[in-house]
């Protein structure tokens, strides 16, 4: 299945400095919704993957907040994308909803 | 009957996936299998059965149907009958089921092999874990099936669940609301049949004029898991 699983080695500055500016460029191309160009970012056998806990060992022995393919990777794509919703921008950032939601609670406080 | 609305941004990402890279007739990958099948329209979850018992136990009908024939669940099927004898296999294999309920906190979702509970933390906040099993002399594959459906369906980073959960969210909201003194859960109330200690309803339309159901034909034997 390809996966790499390890620690993280110390690195030289200039090799933190490169890992740095990749995730600052990932987190803006999210920003941005620049989903395709967000995908170019990781190779055909990719696998994106946040552990559930600190100190998880595998993906295939605990259940992940993530643990995809680039084909699940590309649905999140198009599952943001207009015609794949109902309503039109749900889910594409957690951030509005969030906003959204505690200003109609503000308003209920005021009222 | 929510998921075709709730779920409907997932199944169009499962569809328009396969759509665009799996040649016609081709079984869907696991992970589509799995968004694809809340998709299915209102005849099929009309005729899914409802079972509850007078204490409130309740199971409902699969919605996985019919029995998995890809190579790892045929494994497992070989492994129960080297345990259990093909009779019982079959009488074990036999029970379908989604969700069933032990009252009041504690859902079983056994295709999966997942165990819930849903703690009550405050009038407004609601904690639910999810656990899954691995199954004693099952092969090891078969527990990739159940992590497989816990990280595409459940985990909170998944492209289910959440909206899932945007839907309690405006039911709690919708419950603040003070126009009228009851929530009506009555839902064409009358049809069920009562016998014994269970009670059984099917659907829950008016109109039980449930059709065959051609997405079924696509389910069999889906393919394996795709994982990189």
């Amino acid at each position: 299945m390809g996966l790499i699983l390890g620690r993280a080695e110390a690195l030289d500055d200039s090799a933190l400095r490169d890992v740095e500016q990749f995730l600052y460029l990932e987190a803006a191309l999210l920003d941005d919704k620049s989903w395709q160009d967000w995908l170019a970012l990781y190779t055909e056998d990719c696998f994106y993957w946040i552990p559930s806990m600190t100190g998880q060992a595998d993906p295939i022995n605990t259940v992940s907040l993530f643990a995809e393919n680039r084909m699940m990777m590309e649905m999140r794509i198009i599952r943001v994308t207009p015609s794949a919703c109902l309503q039109p921008g749900v889910s594409d950032t957690h951030q509005p909803y969030r906003r959204q939601r505690d200003d109609r609670s503000q308003q209920r406080h005021r009222a | 009957m929510h998921p075709m609305v709730v779920h409907e941004s997932s199944v169009k990402a499962g569809e328009n996936w396969a759509k665009e890279h799996l040649p016609e007739g081709a079984p869907d990958p696991l992970q589509i299998r799995f968004t694809r099948n809340n998709g299915f329209p209102y005849a099929f979850w009309e005729k899914l059965t409802l079972q509850a018992h007078e204490n409130g136990h309740s199971f409902m009908g699969g919605i996985f149907p019919p029995r998995r024939t890809d190579p790892v669940f045929l494994e497992y099927v070989v492994a129960m009958e080297k345990s259990y004898g093909k009779a019982r296999t079959e009488e074990i294999l036999s029970v379908d089921r989604h969700n069933t309920i032990f009252y009041p906190n504690t859902s079983i979702q056994s295709g999966y092999q997942q165990i819930r509970i849903i703690r009550p933390l405050a009038v407004d906040r609601t904690q639910m874990d999810v656990y899954a099993f691995r199954l004693r002399g099952a092969p090891d594959e078969f527990y990739k099936t159940t992590l497989v459906y816990s990280n595409v369906v459940n985990s909170p980073g998944s492209i289910v669940m959440p909206d899932d959960h945007e839907a309690y969210n405006r039911v709690q909201e919708g419950l603040v609301a003070q126009a009228t003194d009851w929530v009506d859960l009555t839902r064409d109330a009358g049809r069920d049949h009562p016998e014994g200690e269970w009670t059984t309803a099917i659907g829950n339309q008016r109109a039980a004029d449930a059709q065959p159901i051609p997405q079924l034909a696509a389910l069999h034997g889906g393919g394996g898991i795709r994982w990189g």
